[in-house]
């Protein structure tokens, strides 16, 4: 049962990031991806790691996607022929090459990877936990983060004010 | 669970640098009132001297420690590069002043931005895990993503901002994906952690490696190592100056401080089947970065294919991988910062009126300063790695470190040999524009006035560079300090 | 003092020179002020050096403080910072100051001092005047270097520096072709030297395994020359007798070099091409006298071969006599002076070469007062008649009779005159030519210096006597130089004639002496002031000046017959033993045809092949390489991609 839960899951969501990336039209590609955010919670689920898997719907294929889509409408952008997806023989190359070697990656994963996750690792409280403790300077380091993109973004947006 | 006293005696600069940007926000906000004179002044001079009280302070009062906790550490390696980041951020602060006018709005603002990459930065020296790490180096890369565009007046300042969050979103994607398979091979995600579980395999699984090398890719793309480098020239010529500045040697740094911590501490013993590796990137990088030099036209794209060139030098040290070769980094990167920081605030003299940076500026610049040719003589040479200058002395360190590393891995011969021809293929370029500055005809024949403070920078800049050529001990002395509590091979402290 | 006052001494010059350069240049004022300033400084911390010393070596071994050990001659002070070190090779930036580095700096900085204040007026109203003043202290940072070296490598730096500064000021009328083409001929020259010098230091490193002079004169005075190390070269043994004999070789072009001894003096009298005071200093006192400084510095390293000691003293008595029969048939008064510097310099050398250091040194310092003084004599004069040939002068006594005055006592303390500082010095060197060490005990070495010393008196009457005396030749009206100018000409008088006993009493020369006798070398040899050595001195004086005074003042003789009667001996002389010509030949026709032979080389095989063929490639390359630099972000990001393929796929 579960099996066919991952299989469906994983499966939509390799289409759906397909189809993001095929559409002409970029609001069609905005929901694709909101779709294909949808299947990776999903798979999220299957892990039991059900906070992830909130967040992910939440701000991934809720907040993010919303903001996608307002930016698209509000500028407008349409569809051209130039913008279709190109292949340059390269680019096919090098993604191939790069699912080769992936799947040499997976296939020897090293002697964690396969181990049954902690029962907890999904759990609210003690991601919280380990966020105020263990990895207290990396959090407080993302608040300052952020605090640089929102004047950043201020700056960079602000209508020129003339001296 | 750390405590907060424990979490101060490692990341207390950053505390500084991050509370000192706060600072600036609130007295901005204050004292700002949408005007966009006066208070800039202000900003910026709080910044000026919050930084050079830390750099004080880090020299006065802040000792290397050889406790290692799970959050990050203050060896003397850390401490070396904490002090490294806070002089380039000094020298980008003091590089905006002469700029600034150019900036169409947010002057004040630009300082907060710099304090927090620069606090990024410095955190990134101390870091003990693939978390802060990674929030580490988006903390600098996101800020100087915004810096870059910081003329949005600029369409060449704005393009380049976009390229540079697009080549570096591609970067981090990498590098996070590459974290998670390093954590799905060890189980770990501490330094330590990991480390212990790499010396307990036999060989590597492929998934491990495979994760290694997309976070080499990660950082390979801030110290713009080839084939990672491809957003270097047209972000370097598009960013103002004084960000340019700050992204060739700040930016560069933090690819640095990160490769060195993972290639000596995180793989340890098992770094000398990474040689091969690192070598082949230094020498692809080495001779990407000096034969692209050659056919540029601008000053700013030039310097950024030189910085390519240099990152080539500091592979090639890393795939060394001896004590002397950590050491050798460690020098190199000063010395590099006076010469380099000399090189860019000429650049912003000379094309204070046209407002670009085509070689066509320094055409002539003898006649019309001879005070800044003779300074951008000097940081050309530096760079080059002529005899009186100090990049020869880190040159020097690092071909001999190489060479001693030759002897148990005899394909380093090659590189160093291709290094050499580089290093001739790279006066080419460097005198080439010393041969516009003392003998073309300048298209202005005017005098260039320069104020005092420039002066007194380029000054300082000069005089570091031609006294670390001779008297180079003092600093090698604090780089092999570096070098052995990164090796881990003598118990650290002062 | 003992502390910072050596530092002091070397740094302020420097100090002074950087400041200059870098804003004071401007006030003129300020300049001269400072330059002159920093080196009476200077003076005067030597000066108590030197009251320390003299009481330390006068009063025996008592106690002095910490640094200055008093035990006779074993006075010293010295300070090292370890300053470049590269695994088991520690290079020292040191000061070092015994007895024959305080005689040498008194010299420098006094005799400096006294020159810097004559440039005040010499240099006036000159449009380089701050220029001048900064080449003027750099050279003395340059030439301090070298007196307060205790090691090998600092005494090359500043070998080296000397080199750049002496040719800063040789070529300062650097728009005078001929002035530029001099200072180039003193650093060429100098650097054939050099190179000689320096590989000549490496070979003595190589085999001591130390820099540093007293360490190296330890291992070498313990072990002599035949046995300092075994060491093997190229898989063959080389015995390190013959090793030695080529460093020692090698280190002895240094001093030729630097001290202009024969073969490679051609420098010095093409360098009275810069202004006078610059002669004085470069090519009286300072520059000049520091190769005879340096070898009595690495006396030891001759010391233990007899053979090297003879050599160096031939050499020296060679050079003595070469250079005063070349000053006979000169007319530039400058180049006269010079010559005259060579031959004393000979004579210096000479008198290492037969043990006798502190002879050596005290000549060295007579030497450098009266030269100074004549040099400064000649500016006066030159500044006066605008021309430097002794033709068109005649009878100035009677316009510049300071000046005169001054010259005339100047010549008589050079001749050796009885009571003048000359005849002290003078006799401790012939004294030494007539009783020599077995080793050069041959009737040259008896007779020949004896002989130059009455060419000496010759030459110096002949200039004399054509100059001050005489009927008038020159244009113009002459009038005599201000104060600046010939009061340091007094001073330096003053000291010409009393810097025997009548200043120094036998047993101040006595301590002088045993300060600059280095260790290892024979007993010191007293001056009497008997009847005999008078008598000597006047005969050699009386037949010098006397022929000058038969030929050039009375006329009895016409110089043309003797040309005549000399033939071809003084067309030798006259054409300076046509060694300049020889190395003219030399370049123009085997050098030029290797060089044609290299260019040729160069342009088929090297640039259009190599440099134009590799310049060519590589910016095809560098094309190619910015090719892809399209300016397409999605170019960029799947080249970055394809970058990471090809890193995994071929590592992985």
């Amino acid at each position: 049962m579960e099996s066919l839960f991952f299989y469906l899951f994983g499966g939509l969501a390799v289409v759906t990031t397909l189809l993001t990336l095929s559409s002409k039209n970029p609001v069609y590609s905005a929901i694709w991806m909101i779709l294909s955010f949808s299947a990776t919670a999903g798979l999220f689920v299957l892990l039991d790691a059900f906070l992830i898997a909130t967040v992910e719907v939440l701000v991934y294929a809720g907040a993010i996607m919303v903001l996608f889509l307002f930016v698209i409408m509000m500028i407008n952008l349409r569809t051209s022929e130039a913008e279709r997806l190109r292949l340059s023989p390269l680019a096919i190359l090098a993604a191939l090459t790069f699912l080769v070697l992936f799947g040499r990656a997976v296939s020897d994963p090293g002697p964690m990877l396969g181990k049954a996750p902690n029962d907890l690792v999904g759990d609210p409280d003690v991601i919280a936990n380990l966020m105020f403790t263990e990895y207290v300077v990396p959090f407080e380091a993302l608040s300052l983060l952020l605090t640089a993109a929102v004047v950043g973004c201020v700056v960079l947006s602000r209508k020129k004010v003339k001296a | 669970m750390p405590s907060f006293a424990e979490i101060m005696s490692v990341y207390g600069l950053e505390f500084g640098l991050g509370a000192l940007a706060m600072l600036l926000i609130v007295v901005d906000l204050i004292t700002g009132r949408g005007r966009l004179t006066g208070p800039a002044d202000v900003v910026r001079l709080l910044a000026l001297g919050g930084v050079s009280g830390l750099l004080i302070y880090s020299f006065m009062f802040l000792h290397a420690s050889g406790e290692v906790h799970a959050f990050g550490q203050l060896d003397a390696f850390a401490l070396y590069f904490k002090r490294f980041f806070l002089a380039t951020t000094l020298f980008t602060l003091l590089l905006t002043a002469p700029y600034e006018a150019r900036f169409s709005g947010g002057r004040a603002e630009f300082p907060v931005l710099v304090l927090l990459t620069a606090m990024g930065m410095c955190m990134l020296s101390s870091v003990g895990d693939f978390v802060s790490l990674f929030v580490g180096l988006e903390l600098v890369t996101i800020s100087l993503f915004l810096l870059t565009a910081w003329r949005p007046g600029l369409p060449r300042s704005i393009e380049a901002g976009i390229k540079f969050v697009i080549i570096g979103a591609v970067a981090a994607a990498f590098l996070v994906y590459g974290i998670a398979f390093v954590y799905g091979a060890t189980g770990a995600l501490d330094f330590a952690g990991v480390s212990a579980a790499i010396q307990s395999m036999a060989t590597m699984p492929a998934g491990l490696k495979f994760g290694l090398l997309l976070v080499l890719v990660g950082l390979g793309f801030k110290l713009g190592a080839v084939p990672f480098h491809i957003w270097i020239p047209d972000v370097y010529q598009g960013a103002p100056t004084p960000v340019t500045a700050f992204l060739s040697v700040g930016s560069k740094a933090a690819g640095v401080v990160l490769l060195m911590r993972l290639v000596y501490t995180v793989l340890g013993p098992a770094a000398a089947e990474w040689a091969g590796v690192l070598g082949g990137l230094a020498a692809i990088t080495l001779l990407m970065g000096n034969l692209g030099a050659i056919t540029q036209t601008d000053l700013k794209r030039f310097l950024g294919y030189s910085g390519i060139a240099h990152a080539g030098f500091l592979l090639l040290a890393l795939a060394a991988h001896s004590e002397a070769s950590a050491s050798s980094i460690l020098f190199y990167m000063v010395t590099y910062l006076f010469a380099n920081m000399a090189a860019f605030l000429v650049i912003i003299v000379v094309s204070r009126t046209s407002d670009d940076s085509h070689m066509d500026r320094v055409n002539g610049l003898a006649e019309r300063s001879p005070f800044l040719a003779f300074v951008l003589l000097v940081s050309m040479l530096s760079l080059a790695g002529v005899p009186p200058f100090a990049g020869f002395v880190a040159k020097f360190m690092i071909l001999r470190a190489a060479m001693e590393a030759a002897l148990h891995n005899p394909a380093l011969y090659w590189i160093v040999g291709l290094s050499l021809v580089m290093v001739v293929v790279s006066l080419y370029y460097y005198l080439c524009v010393l041969k516009r500055v003392y003998f073309r005809e300048p298209e202005d024949k005017g005098v260039l006035e320069i104020s005092g403070s420039t002066k007194a920078i380029l000054l300082l800049c000069v005089i570091a560079t031609i006294g670390l050529a001779i008297f180079f001990n003092p600093l090698v002395e604090s780089a092999n300090a570096g070098a052995q509590s990164l090796m881990g091979a003598l118990p650290q402290g002062h | 003092m003992n502390e910072l006052g050596p530092w002091l001494i070397l740094f302020l010059p420097l100090l002074s020179a950087a400041l200059i350069a870098f804003g004071l240049h401007r006030s003129k004022a300020l300049s001269a002020g400072l330059s002159i300033g920093v080196v009476w400084v200077g003076f005067f911390i030597a000066a108590g050096f030197l009251v320390d010393a003299f009481s330390a070596a006068g009063g025996g071994a008592h106690g002095a403080d910490g640094h200055a050990v008093a035990a006779g001659s074993a006075w010293s002070i010295h300070h090292a910072i370890d300053w470049i070190s590269v695994g088991a090779h520690t290079l020292q930036y040191s000061v070092f100051v015994d007895g024959l580095s305080l005689i040498m700096l008194m010299v420098v900085l006094g005799v400096g001092g006294l020159i810097h204040i004559y440039a005040l007026g010499y240099m006036k109203g000159d449009d380089g005047f701050s220029r001048f003043f900064a080449y003027l202290s750099l050279f003395m940072f340059s030439m301090l270097g070298i007196v307060l070296s205790d090691n090998f490598f600092q005494i090359f730096i500043h070998w080296e520096l000397v080199g750049v500064s002496s040719y800063l000021l040789i070529g300062y009328y650097y728009k005078k072709p001929s002035a530029s083409a001099a200072g180039n001929k003193a650093f060429l020259t100098n650097r054939v030297g050099d190179f000689g010098f320096m590989l000549g230091i490496l070979m003595l490193y190589f085999a001591t395994g130390t820099a540093n002079f007293t360490e190296m004169g330890e291992v070498i005075g313990a072990e002599g020359w035949a046995d300092v190390q075994k060491f093997s070269m190229l898989g063959t043994a080389v015995t390190n007798e013959h090793f030695m004999w080529v460093a020692g070789a090698l280190t002895l072009m240094g001093v030729m070099g630097k001290s202009a001894q024969f073969p490679l003096h051609v420098w010095l009298p093409d360098a009275m091409e810069g202004p006078t005071p610059v002669s004085a200093l470069i090519h009286a006192a300072t520059m000049v006298a520091a190769g005879v400084f340096l070898l009595a510095r690495i006396f030891f390293v001759y010391l233990p071969s007899d053979t090297a000691m003879s050599i160096v003293a031939h050499l020296g008595m060679f050079t003595a006599f070469f250079a005063a029969t070349i000053a006979t048939t000169q007319f530039d008064i400058k180049r006269i002076l010079a010559f005259s510097t060579l031959s004393q310099l000979g004579y210096m050398v000479m008198a290492i070469g037969l043990n006798g250091t502190d002879v050596a040194m005290y000549h060295l310092t007579t030497h450098a007062f009266f030269k100074a003084l004549l040099f400064l004599g000649a500016g006066s004069v030159i500044h006066a008649v605008h021309t430097n040939d002794i033709r068109e002068m005649g009878g100035l006594i009677k316009k510049l009779p300071i000046t005169s005055w001054l010259f005339l006592i100047g010549t008589l303390a050079l001749c050796g005159f009885p009571w003048l500082s000359g005849f002290w010095s003078k006799d401790g060197v012939l004294h030494l030519t007539h009783a020599p060490p077995a080793y050069a005990d041959n009737m040259l070495i008896h007779w020949l210096p004896t002989f130059t010393a009455v060419l000496t008196s010759y030459y110096m009457f002949r200039l004399v006597f054509l100059t001050f005396f005489g009927k008038p030749r020159y244009h113009g009206e002459p009038h005599e130089s201000p104060p600046t100018m010939w009061v340091p000409m007094a001073v330096l008088c003053l000291l010409a004639v009393i810097a025997g006993p009548m200043l120094f009493t036998e047993d101040v020369i006595a301590t002088f002496r045993s300060l600059t006798r280095p260790a290892g070398s024979s007993p010191f040899h007293h001056i009497h002031a008997d009847a005999n050595t008078v008598i000597h001195a006047l005969l050699i004086f009386g037949v010098g000046a006397g022929a000058a005074w038969v030929t050039f003042s009375r006329g009895w003789v016409d110089p043309e017959r003797i040309k005549k009667a000399l033939g071809p001996i003084h067309r030798l002389f006259d054409n300076r033993w046509y060694i300049d010509d020889l190395y003219t030949w030399i370049v123009n026709n085997i050098q030029q045809n290797f060089a044609r032979l290299c260019d040729g080389f160069d342009r088929i095989v090297i640039i259009s092949g190599l440099v134009n063929g590799s310049a060519f490639t590589t910016r095809a390359l560098g094309a190619l390489s910015a090719r892809y630099q399209t300016g397409s972000v999605r170019t960029y990001a799947m080249l970055f991609v394809a970058g990471v393929a090809a890193l995994l796929a071929l590592t992985l």
